[in-house]
């Protein structure tokens, strides 16, 4: 295992267990994000035991993928209440990508094969979540500085991680028609990605601190 | 595995990563560019509509006031000042009396009644918005330090400019009304014997300097106090200064009088 692996792994680890620390007292939408990271941290534990085992990490990618995108779907709905349009977004495409999902899983990349057409779709329809998310920011800005802002870091994390997920997936058959993915590619990939959890842990944070401090307000 | 930089297509792929990584960085640095603006417009938009509710909370507290005023001149010059007149009139039909001592009181009396009517009309005049309008400010203010100098309580100096400058409407009620809680309070709690009222007319601005010798007070210890109790002449004052857009100084010391200097810009 590479150094940046230890360091993604560790980043991870934290993030989830800041996220876990914190559980109780946080928004929905935070406790959905500890989700997140906790569900890749398994991901990624079961991935590299079943490399170890059997030397294939793919079959939990098939289930990871659904439910990171069910719970991209249930943050976004939560921090946009009011939004009809993210919430029929959300509905929508969480049903498409299921179906689509169990589909690819079943028929096309069995669970053996690694479920690159899933995450691409999952990817697409999160770009979309993020890019709708930044314009509803910009319509509705708050009072505090944007770099205070949780769901600023969240939508930045998702923005880096999706976009790397999306171009790996995107560029993944004429790299593999080139010769295989070459290590620089995957050291980007590797950083965007520790980028995209340091992103994650700094949303956990932020917005564990913005609602401990509304909780603690006179009157609460 | 190693990079082959000779295979076109890897290169391509590689090219197109970092364009749009590129890009990524640039769209987040624009979005915090943008997301700046959208809140200073949003501050600014927010400071418009407090700026336009205080306007409306304002106007609506002086209407008030000037119809709370309006009625309580009406009621001291029909009412009080006919009961007052009544009583005058009686006072002059009754027959002199022979006794000195109750002769003397019936005239002392006869003069009280004639000084609380007289008292009753300025005070229901100054009291009046509509007459008030008819004069202008800078009579309304000269009528104002005669009622008080008739008090006998202080003496007042007042300095006009000349020629008095046009003020509008609105703003001169504010200011006369302001004026009036100045030499109210100096009335009050001042103990003083004499006022100054220094008007002076700058290119920029009209200043008004009311000064007296009284007791002074501590203005910052005052507007704490005040502000504790939530209840402050003076932080009504500098309200009502604010809303006209002129500004309220407050020099004052234990012992060394007091000197309130409102500046109106022109």
């Amino acid at each position: 295992m590479t150094p940046d692996f230890w360091i993604y792994f560790t980043i991870l680890l934290a993030s989830s267990g800041y996220g876990i620390f914190h559980f109780r007292k946080m928004p929905a939408w935070l406790k959905a994000l500890t989700l997140i990271c906790l569900l890749t941290l398994l991901n990624e534990i079961v991935g590299r035991i079943l490399a170890y085992s059997i030397r294939n990490s793919s079959p939990p990618y098939h289930i990871y993928v659904v439910f990171c995108y069910l719970l991209q779907c249930y943050i976004y709905t939560k921090i946009y209440k009011k939004t009809g349009f993210i919430r029929n977004y959300a509905i929508i495409t969480a049903i498409i990508l299921c179906t689509f999902s169990l589909t690819n899983s079943i028929f096309i990349q069995r669970p053996l094969t690694f479920p690159s057409h899933a995450i691409l779709l999952a990817s697409i329809f999160t770009l979309i979540l993020i890019l709708s998310s930044f314009v509803l920011m910009l319509r509705s800005p708050g009072e505090s500085p944007l770099l205070a802002e949780a769901s600023f870091w969240f939508n930045t994390a998702n923005l880096v991680l999706y976009t790397t997920s999306f171009l790996y997936f995107a560029l993944y058959n004429i790299l593999i028609a080139s010769g295989g993915i070459p290590d620089i590619y995957e050291s980007v990939i590797a950083v965007f990605t520790i980028l995209a959890y340091t992103f994650y842990g700094i949303s956990l944070y932020l917005g564990n601190k913005k609602a401990t401090a509304h909780d603690n307000q006179p009157g609460k | 595995m190693t990079i082959n930089l000779e295979n076109k297509e890897l290169l391509i792929a590689m090219i197109a990563g970092s364009i749009v990584f590129v890009i990524l960085a640039g769209f987040i640095i624009y979005f915090m560019f943008l997301y700046r603006q959208k809140q200073l417009l949003h501050a600014n938009e927010q400071k418009r509509l407090e700026a336009q509710y205080q306007e409306a909370v304002m106007e609506s507290r002086m209407e008030i006031q000037t119809q709370i005023l309006q009625h309580v001149s009406s009621e001291i010059h029909d009412n009080l000042g006919q009961i007052a007149s009544l009583i005058n009139i009686h006072l002059h039909t009754f027959p002199t009396p022979e006794n000195p001592q109750a002769e003397a009181k019936l005239r002392e009396s006869r003069e009280l009644v004639q000084r609380l009517t007289l008292d009753m009309r300025l005070l229901s005049q100054s009291l009046n918005t509509e007459h008030f309008s008819e004069k202008g400010f800078f009579r309304a203010l000269e009528e104002e330090s005669e009622r008080i100098a008739r008090t006998g309580i202080v003496s007042v100096h007042l300095n006009l400019p000349a020629p008095v400058p046009q003020l509008d409407k609105n703003i001169e009620v504010f200011l006369f009304r302001i004026s009036q809680e100045i030499l109210n309070n100096m009335l009050k709690h001042a103990q003083a014997t004499e006022i100054h009222i220094d008007l002076e007319l700058q290119p920029e601005h009209l200043a008004i300097r009311f000064r007296d010798n009284g007791i002074g007070f501590n203005p910052n210890l005052a507007l704490q106090e005040g502000a504790a109790r939530r209840k402050s002449g003076l932080r009504n004052l500098q309200k009502r200064c604010e809303w006209i857009h002129a500004r309220l100084e407050i020099e004052s010391a234990p012992g060394e009088g007091s000197r309130f200097i409102l500046k109106l810009p022109l």
